[in-house]
């Protein structure tokens, strides 16, 4: 009796979803990475995938002050050549993929693990076509005070005095 | 053949230095012609960048430089707010009133050798290359504009808004001060051969104003125009040592 509770319970205990990895439905909660490895130049990327994905912050960060403060341009961990390999597709009209895009390619990981990205409030976002121009996209209107000025100015020319 | 009375020791004394003097030689040679810098190499002290701009040939209305600095670097323009627009090079018109004699100048960041605008900066962000180039490193800028107000030539401009589309080799951001750079995307490139937006836009308009080179370089087109004539600082008084000189002011 005791044997065959035993047996029981060591059946329940090992049995497994077998087919887990490749069956198991991918969760709608949070949009899995677009990752469209055949829209990429060249065979591998710089480093091997398990090293980029986990440390091309600290590539990037240490190669960025070699250039601006050496002008050591190398392209091995250069932001632009990351962006010329990987960024090559454009979106349904044309028109570079946007940042804010879940199918630009840094912002598709980065949108999924939930890390801000800051490069890209002063670094292209894709490879320069020459024909898209820069963009201010939060225009402000900042109150200019000219007649401030030309009282000052025309003091100045009275020689001091008010007119 | 052992019939010739050969000294093998001289023989070999004359093959050898005969090669090695060719390797010298030709080392020598091979150096000089590769002046462009290699891309993981520093850049170092022995170059100084800087420009000679002739305001005699500045032509009155021409505004080329501007126009082509503004395409090279994205620099973007709002209709009717001028105040705020990103400015990395201006004409000046100036007007002895003395005189009555009249000069135009394209007036840009003048890549001092003793610059305000790095003494004043409270994170480092504006600093001075070893090769005399001064830029901003956008990582550390905070934005305070302190560089704005020390300079005296008020190169730097602020960058009020978000920005798309920037071009790849000029990263420009939100909240950070720029100015001229040399066009150093071009320099590094490039190197002796490198020609700025602005001066490659006047050599086209026909006036070639604008000269650039390697001020450390005696043999340098721009050291050799240097020394044959006279040539001032803008601002001489604040004893800069800039980088640009100007002639026939």
């Amino acid at each position: 009796m005791r044997f065959i509770a035993l047996l029981v319970f060591w059946v329940l205990l090992n049995i497994q979803n077998v087919g887990a990895e490749k069956s198991a439905p991918k969760s709608t909660r949070v949009p899995q990475p677009i990752l469209k490895h055949e829209t990429w130049k060249g065979t591998q990327c710089v480093a091997s995938e398990e090293d980029i994905r986990k440390n091309h912050m600290d590539f990037l960060l240490h190669q960025r002050d070699d250039t601006v403060h050496e002008g050591i341009r190398t392209k091995k961990y250069s932001l632009k050549n990351c962006i010329n390999c990987h960024v090559t597709t454009k979106g349904k009209d044309g028109a570079p993929i946007p940042i804010t895009s879940r199918e630009h390619f840094c912002n598709t990981c980065h949108a999924y693990v939930g890390v801000t990205l800051d490069c890209f409030q002063c670094h292209a976002t894709h490879p320069d076509s020459g024909q898209v121009k820069t963009k201010i996209i939060d225009k402000i209107t900042p109150i200019i005070e000219k007649h401030e000025n030309q009282a000052f100015h025309s003091k100045v020319k009275n020689g001091g005095k008010d007119e | 053949m052992s019939r010739l009375n050969v000294d093998e020791d001289r023989r070999s004394f004359v093959k050898t230095s005969l090669v090695s003097g060719l390797a010298v030689v030709s080392g020598v040679s091979l150096v000089q012609i590769s002046n462009a810098k290699d891309p993981g190499e520093s850049v170092s002290a022995s170059k100084r960048w800087g420009m000679l701009i002739d305001t005699t040939k500045c032509a009155s209305g021409c505004d080329a430089c501007v126009t082509a600095c503004n395409v090279e670097h994205g620099l973007e323009a709002i209709e009717n707010r001028e105040e705020t627009d990103a400015q990395w090079i201006r004409k000046v018109h100036l007007k002895n009133k003395l005189t009555d004699a009249e000069h135009d100048l394209p007036m840009m960041c003048q890549h001092c050798e003793n610059p305000p605008c790095v003494d004043v900066c409270p994170t480092g962000a504006s600093f001075k290359r070893d090769d005399g180039i001064v830029l901003v490193d956008k990582h550390t800028c905070i934005g305070c504009r302190y560089c704005m107000m020390a300079c005296p030539y008020k190169a730097r401009s602020f960058i009020h808004e978000a920005l798309t589309n920037q071009k790849p080799d000029v990263p420009r951001g939100k909240g950070t001060v720029e100015s001229c750079t040399l066009c150093v995307h071009r320099v590094d490139k490039d190197g002796e051969k490198a020609i700025p937006a602005c001066a490659e836009a006047c050599d086209k308009e026909g006036h070639k104003a604008i000269v650039f080179g390697d001020l450390k370089d005696k043999n340098s087109v721009l050291s050799q125009l240097l020394s044959e004539q006279s040539s001032t600082q803008i601002r001489a008084d604040l004893g800069l040592n800039t980088g640009i000189r100007y002639r026939g002011i």
